[in-house]
This record gives C-alpha cells, structure tokens and sequence, in this order.
C-alpha cells in the first residue's frame, strides 16, 4: 500500500497538461465546450488528431494495435486531465476507453479495419443507441428488434436518450435478435452507420444542453450481418466486458475539483469575503472530490493488477455523482447571481451535476449493486 | 499508487489482530465498564512492548503503518490513548514520551479523551506546542457514557500564561503538523470504531426477519447501507493517503470525510439496529457511542471542512 506517482506517471501528466494548455489557450470557445455540439465535434476531431499524432489518443491499447501499450494509470491521468479541462476529445472519449477495445476484442478481421483505424487517428464519433422508452437501468428489458432476413438484419424500434447522435458517424446499437428469448439472453450489438437508410436522428431539447440528448428511430433499418459485433445474441455479456471499468472512464471528480479550484481563484482575484458556512461547504465539497478520486483509483489499480471488475466501480462511481453534486449545488453558492449566466463555471457544473445520478448508469442502480455484491444483502421482495 | 497492502503491512495488521485477540474486543470492553470504561494500561503496554506503537519511527514500516495499528485497536474497541502516541507523539518528537499520552488545543474547556489518566498531555498553542506532565490524580475524571474515560483539566494544568503547571515548549513541535497527525488519528479511529458497527448492523439486517423476509432485503435499507459503504470506504482511503502523503490538507480532507460518514451511520445504524440497538447486552453501543465523543474533538482545532478550504486555497480569506 503507498499513493506516490512513479517518475514516469508525473512526466506524462506534466507534458499532457503543457499540450492541454497550449491547445486550449488558441481557442476553446463556449459552442466548441458544449459536449456534442457541430462545434464540439469538429473541435474534438481536430484535437483527437493532434493528440493521436503525438500517441496519446489510445495509449494504453495494446501495441500491436497502434498503441503505446501504457498502463491503466496512465489512462485515468489522461482521463483526469482531459475530464478536467472539459473533455476537448469531446464524444470521442468513448471510442478510446471501450468501443475501441470491444471492437478488438470481439471484431472480426474487417470491423477492426474498417473501424480501428479511424478511432485510433481522432476521426470518427460514435454514439450508444442503448436507452429505449421503455428500458432505461431496465436495459435487458430493450426491444428493438433485429430479423434476420438472409445477409441482413431488418432493424425496426426507438432508442432515446441518445448522447452526440447527430454529430455522429456510427451508433454502437442493441438490439434484440429473438424475441421469444428471456430478456438478456437475446441482445446483439450491431455497429450501425448513421448515414444508413430508414434512420432518422432527432434532436430532443434538454437542460443538460441543446445537443446533449436524441431520439433514433430506426424504420425497416437493413443491416449487414458483418456489421454484428460478438455473437448473435451474446451482446449482454459483451457490453457488461466492454463497459466494466466505464463507470469510472470519465473521471468526472476531476472536472468538479477543477470547478472548484477555479471558483475560488476568481473569488480570491475579486477579494470576494465568503461566509464561513460557504466556505465549510466548499470544504466538504473538495472532500467529496478526493474520495471518489481515491475510490477510483482503486479499481485502475485492479485494473492494472489485472483483477476482474470487482464491486469497487459501482462503489467509485456512487462517489463521483456524491461529488458532483456536491460541486454542482456550492458552485451555484460561491458564484451568486454571476452563476445564472449562461455558460458559467456555475452554470456548466450545476448542469453537469444535474445528470451525473443518470448517465452511465443511474446512481440508485448502482446503490443496488454495491447492496448485492460487496455487502452481501439479500434479494429485495 | 498501490492499493493492496505490502506483504510487511498484512503481517503487521495480522500480528496486531492476535495482540488484540487477547487483550481487546467487545469482551474486554465490557470488563472495562462498557460505555463508561477505564483505562487499558494492559493493552497499551502491550501493545507498546510489541513495539507496535513506534512503527511510525521505523522506516521501513512509516505512519502509515501506524495508522493501521490505531484503526485496528479501534476496530477491537480498544480503550487506550493509541492514535496520540503511535501518530501524534512520535511525528513530533524524537524522544519518546511518558504514556498514555492526552491531546487537547489551548483555550478548550470541556473534557478531554484520556486526560485523568495520562502521563503526558499535548497542548497545541497558537504558535508552539506544550508538553505537560501530569501527576497522578491532578485530573479529575468526569463521567461520561460515550465510551472513553475523560478528564477535565485543571486551570493550573494548562501551559503557558494560562497555567502553571511546569509544562514546556516542545523544541521544534509545530502546531500545525500536531494537528496533522491528529487529525490522522482521528479518521484512523472513525473508521475502525465505524467498521465495527457497520459489520454489526450489516450482520443484524440479514438475521432479523420482519414480514417474513431478512429487513436487509428492503431497498429502504438497502441503499442507505450502500451509502454508508460508499462514504466509509472513501474515508479509510483518504485516511491512509493522508498518513501517506502527511499533507495537513490531506488530513483536513480526511478527517471532514470522515466526519460525514460517521454523522450517517451513527444514526442509520441504531435505526436500523432497532430497539436491540438500544439495549447495553448488544455490543453495538460500545463503537457507535464513541462516534461523538470522536465527532466532537475533531473540531476542537477548527472545523476539518473549513481546514480544508484554508489548506486548498490560502490566497481565499475569510
């Protein structure tokens, strides 16, 4: 047991933050900040390819794939830095922590020509059409239905809810391959163009930003067979591999402590005076932060020990959304009336804060894990 | 950053968690007078005899392995002055001093964990730190239920303009790395006596049958004991890192963490615990009411949440 950095984790996180820095200072304007926007998007793909030119977009993939074979722990200090800056990968932090890795893990000899290529030079947006009306942390319940129908899968249902669609070159999409089946056992993952015929995108208005969420009608969608991904109807356990450690993918603590940090470098800069229950809840608040931080490093080092997923993620990620919030509601604090304009540190984290308990998994799901797996509790009526 | 512990950690814990076998735990606890216990002078020698309470001098095992040592003794429902000597009192001084060893800030007035019983009390001034022998009998001891033994100190007790009671200026003790180590004392102690008590309740809300089913099946408790797990879990981290790294805003961090959990399993588990909770034969009571006696001295030196902003941001004033 010791939490020191070796020598070369401290040189990686100084040079990325140098590059992060000098990127971000040329120009990082509001719209391009906006998770998912046109703006962000061609943003994202600009910066993805600087950063893959330099080896860092997915350094921590395996080196026969074009990766710098890295550790995990320099995977969550990329993460760490990005997150924290705001995510200038914008939607393309979700090609390099997991779908990348699915796809080379379960793809066949074309989809890792076809798709890693790209991921791996910062050129391509991918979006997860999981979420349907009716099935949200129900997912095994989903029901869009894929037939199979000679070389094709005939595609017909709704997903909701999407993150960064309409930016979106690909969707990484669920479906159900039987419907006869019990609810899990006939899920398959199909990697979906979003140009492709019968697929229709539509914006949904959202609190959380004008791009943040879609809904994907898919009308008699004709898929390729090659374009599934695992085996037909083995996409439950692929997504549970793929996503295991995505619940602390995005170190959102990171990005909350920053929000901090900079709320009271400009409190200070002003000579605002805050009260001393503020600054109590700020204090609170910083802790908040350094737990699900610490928490989080606990499964990157399962991870790097090569342990299977354990509880700790479930516990790691309940932390982050503890912080968040945290964040979120003091920011609002400390910022007063300044918070209420649009774009605002206080504005950005309290939205922010706002959808942490939801995205990636609700906070109460994972409430019901920590429950069943670490302690052991018995099964609900 | 390596989160299991070294093989030397494990095997200290273990050899600990045999001394302890014999001269801690609920039974002993018991003995010494439940919630309302004397000093274990047995379990301090012998523990200090072991040379467990030096390991934070040795360094190959460091503060933090000492800070195992004081979550362990606190997880046995330990009565005696650990965290004070094991942390506090050798981060601050080569030479060893007389235990038990008492901690209080100048200008605190109410009771003081151990102080009837010790040796040696550790006064934090606003610049220096006091060193204070006491004689036997010069404290008296004040009754109190919330699991430790407690003395109030005499006027002529404190150091400095506000005494005279021969205490010295500790020769380089700095106040603030003495609130430091206190503070990692502190959480060390939250969390073993909140580890205890959550064990317990966790064992309680799987036995106990209601309406036909164990009342741990109920998403009503179950999300608050994974609340609880989550805070608990966060807190013994911050902990460690904070013996870690020895950072006074690691410990403020730690310990205000700390603090949140335990303001939630405190009442969460006697609630859940029902009235068997209540009752002194349940051995529940013997860590839960140490919390607040824990909570309490952890903002003698200011509150930790408010220690945290001051560390974090220093050019921010109040």
């Amino acid at each position: 047991m010791e939490f020191g950095w070796t020598d070369a984790d401290l040189t990686f996180r100084k040079e990325l933050q140098e590059f992060v820095n000098r990127e971000l200072e040329e120009g990082w304007s509001l719209e391009q900040r906006k998770l998912g926007s046109p703006e962000n998007a061609a943003f994202s793909r600009a910066f993805a390819a600087k950063l893959a030119a330099r080896g860092w977009l997915i350094p921590h993939w395996p080196e026969e794939q074009g990766g710098s074979g890295n550790t995990p722990w320099q995977h969550i200090i990329m993460g760490e830095e990005l997150w924290g800056v705001g995510e200038p990968r914008g939607p393309q932090y979700m090609n390099v922590n997991w779908i990348g890795p699915a796809i080379i893990r379960y793809g066949t000899e074309q989809q890792r020509a076809e798709h890693l290529s790209r991921i791996a030079s910062g050129d391509v947006i991918w979006c997860q059409g999981f979420s349907e009306p009716d099935a949200g942390s129900d997912l095994g319940s989903l029901r869009t239905r894929a037939i199979r129908d000679g070389d094709e899968y005939v595609v017909n249902g709704t997903k909701i809810w999407t993150s960064y669609a309409s930016v979106a070159d690909y969707c990484f999409l669920l479906v159900r391959t039987d419907p006869t089946a019990p609810a899990r056992s006939a899920i398959t993952v199909l990697l979906v163009p979003t140009s492709i015929p019968g697929l229709e995108v539509r914006p949904i208005g959202a609190i959380a930003g004008d791009h943040a969420l879609h809904e994907l009608v898919f009308t008699d969608v004709r898929v390729p067979v090659s374009c599934r991904l695992g085996a037909e109807n083995g996409g439950w356990e692929l997504v549970r591999e793929a996503l295991a450690f995505e619940r602390v993918g995005a170190p959102r603590y990171a990005r909350a402590a920053r929000v901090l940090d900079e709320l009271m470098a400009s409190a200070a800069a002003d000579g605002t005076a805050l009260p001393g229950a503020l600054r109590e809840r700020i204090g609170l608040a910083r802790a908040a932060c350094e737990a699900a931080r610490l928490l989080a490093y606990r499964v990157i080092d399962e991870r790097a020990a090569g342990l299977p997923p354990s509880p700790s993620v479930y516990v790691a990620r309940a932390a982050m959304v503890q912080a968040e919030r945290a964040v979120g509601s003091v920011a609002l604090e400390v910022m007063g009336a300044d918070g209420l304009v649009e774009g605002s540190l206080a504005d950005d984290q309290f939205r922010r804060s706002m959808v942490a308990g939801v995205v990636a998994g609700s906070y109460e799901m994972q409430m019901n894990l920590v429950g069943k797996l670490l302690l052991g509790l018995p099964k609900g009526p | 950053m390596q989160f299991t512990p070294t093989i030397e950690q494990d095997a200290l814990v273990d050899a600990v968690d045999v001394l302890l076998g014999r001269y801690a735990g609920p039974k002993r606890a018991r003995e010494l007078g439940g919630d309302h216990p004397r000093y274990d002078a047995e379990l301090e020698s012998a523990l200090s005899s072991a040379g467990f309470l030096d390991c934070a001098r040795d360094p190959d095992a460091g503060p933090l392995a000492a800070t195992l040592v004081t979550e362990a003794t606190a997880r046995a429902a330990g009565v005696a002055a650990i965290g004070a000597r094991a942390l506090v009192a050798t981060a601050l001084c080569a030479e060893p001093l007389v235990q038990p060893i008492a901690l209080t800030v100048a200008g605190h007035r109410g009771p003081v964990r151990y102080a009837a019983d010790a040796s040696t009390l550790l006064v934090a001034g606003p610049r220096e730190v006091w060193v204070v022998p006491l004689e036997q009998g010069a404290v008296e001891p004040v009754r109190s239920r919330f699991g430790y033994p407690m003395g109030r100190l005499p006027e002529s007790a404190l150091p400095g303009p506000l005494g005279n009671a021969g205490g010295r200026i500790l020769d380089g003790g700095s106040p603030e790395r003495m609130l430091a180590w206190w503070r990692v004392a502190l959480g060390a102690e939250l969390v073993g006596t909140m580890r205890s008590a959550f064990d317990l309740v966790l064992e309680h809300v799987k036995g106990r049958f209601q309406f036909g089913r164990p009342i741990g099946s109920f998403q009503a408790l179950q999300h608050r004991l994974a609340e609880i797990a989550v805070l608990l879990e966060g807190s013994r981290w911050l902990v460690l890192e904070a013996a870690w790294t020895g950072s006074q805003e690691a410990a403020a961090v730690a310990l205000t963490q700390t603090v949140v959990a335990a303001r939630r399993l405190l009442l969460d588990a006697h609630q859940m615990a029902g009235a068997l909770g209540f009752t002194t034969e349940y051995d529940l009571h013997l860590w839960t009411m140490r919390l607040p006696a824990l909570m309490q001295e952890s903002e003698w030196m200011g509150s930790p949440a408010a220690a945290v902003t001051a560390a974090r941001w220093p050019g921010e004033r109040p």
